[in-house]
Formats: C-alpha cells, structure tokens, sequence
C-alpha cells in the first residue's frame, strides 16, 4: 500500500510503503475505535503516541451516555410545550394588566371626583409592571 | 493501491524531515492501538460531562419555568379577581356620580 502525503497547494510529496497487510491493520483498529482512516494516518504521521495507560471501561461509559442522551432527550420533549404554555398564561396576564391599568386610571378619576378616600394601588401595579415588561425571550 | 493524504504546508515540512522516523511508526501496532483507545476514551469521558452540564443546566431551567408557570397561573387568578372588583367598583362609582350629577341639576 502506498500512502502519499501532499501538502494543500503545491505539486510535492512523500511517500509511505507499507505491506497491505499493516496497513489494514491500521483501518481495522481505526474502525475499532471509531476513527476515520484519515485521521488514524494523521495520528501515526502528526500526532505522536500516547504512552500512557488510562484504564476504563468503555461499555459502562458508553452505556451512561446513553443515558444521559435519552433523559436529555425526554427533557427537551416536556421543555417545549411548557414553555408554550407559560408563554400563553404571560401574554394572557399581560393582557390583563393592560385593561386593570385602564381601571385603576378610571378608579383614581372617579374617586377624586366623588371626593373619595385614594387608594393604595402599589402591590397591584406592582403585577401590572410585571407583565407589562414580559419578554418571551425571558 | 494508494491512498492521500494532504496536510498543511508545515505539517508537510516536518513529515518530510522526518520521514525515516515516521515510517517505523507504521509498525508499531501496539503502539498505535493504546493512542486510539486513550483517545476514544478521553473523548468519551468529555462527551459524559458535557452531557451531565447540560442535563444540569436545563434540569434547573426547567425547575424555573415550571415554577414560573405556577406563579403565572396563580397571578392570573388575582389579576381576574382585581379586574372583576375594580370593574363593578368603577361601574358603582359612575352610578354614584349620575345620582349626584342628577341631584345637581335639580337644585340649580
């Protein structure tokens, strides 16, 4: 097998002779550990060797990333349609502050006009406020 | 048969120097597995906590909108209620103010 080396541009190169046998060897370790055949002679020619020995059990971990992908995945199912709604009761509450704002203008002018005690309105526009500054990007 | 590979200017250079070096390294089968399990590994290990930040972040996201929706739900309760009080309040004041509007006019 006859591995060559080109750079991006330019007509130059180097070549690897190996016996087809080493060499798919090589492309078989690589599919063991799920590298493209590229990247296996990048890692032999660019990448050097690792000599140290980092012991773990693959099927376990992969088994927890499973895992963890479908409780991720179960999530971003239940995330949507909540968001949905909460969205709907803020634009509804939103709703609702626009008219009592309305209202509470009214309460004040016909209270002055009937001569009426004012009344403390903070903790209600306070809400008003609330939902008056909702952004559903929030 | 034959197979390319295009590297980088630089990379090309020092392929090229040690060329006599690299090609031993074909060989070195066990050598080249251990880099491929580590690698595999370390990559599977970053994979997890990427996974497990994520899960963590959108499971305490997730708390908030809920927790959201439950004040939402409950605001919009009081918010009807304060709608209907001040609308038939507003509604008994305008009453009020005919009456005395009516008295009004009848002592001029």
């Amino acid at each position: 097998m006859k591995i060559v080396v080109r750079p991006e541009s330019g007509w130059r190169k180097v070549t690897f002779g190996i016996p087809d046998e080493v060499y798919e060897k090589i492309v078989s370790l690589g599919e063991k550990y799920g590298f493209r055949e590229d990247r296996v002679l990048r890692i032999i020619l660019l990448g050097g060797f690792i000599e140290d020995e980092e012991n773990a059990d693959f099927t376990e971990l992969e088994k927890e990333i499973g895992r963890l992908e479908r409780e991720l995945y179960d999530l971003e199912g239940k995330w949507s349609p909540l968001k949905f709604r909460t969205y709907y009761i803020a634009m509804d509450n939103q709703n609702l502050a626009i008219q009592i704002s309305g209202l509470i203008a009214e309460n004040k002018r016909l209270r002055k006009m009937l001569g009426k005690e004012e009344r403390d309105y903070s903790e209600i526009e306070e809400l008003i406020h609330y939902y008056m500054g909702f952004d559903s990007r929030e | 048969m034959e197979v390319e590979l295009r590297v980088s200017r630089e990379e090309f250079q020092r392929i090229r120097q040690e060329r006599r070096e690299l090609e031993k390294r074909f060989y070195e089968l066990e050598k080249l597995e251990n880099t491929l399990r580590v690698l595999k590994l370390r990559h599977l290990l970053e994979h997890r906590e990427r996974l497990r930040r994520k899960l963590e972040e959108m499971k305490h996201h997730y708390g908030e909108l809920i927790e959201f929706e439950k004040k939402a739900q409950r605001d919009k309760e009081l918010l009807f209620e304060i709608r209907c009080k001040l609308s038939h309040e507003n509604a008994e004041f305008r009453r009020e103010l005919g009456v005395r509007m009516n008295e009004d006019r009848g002592e001029t």
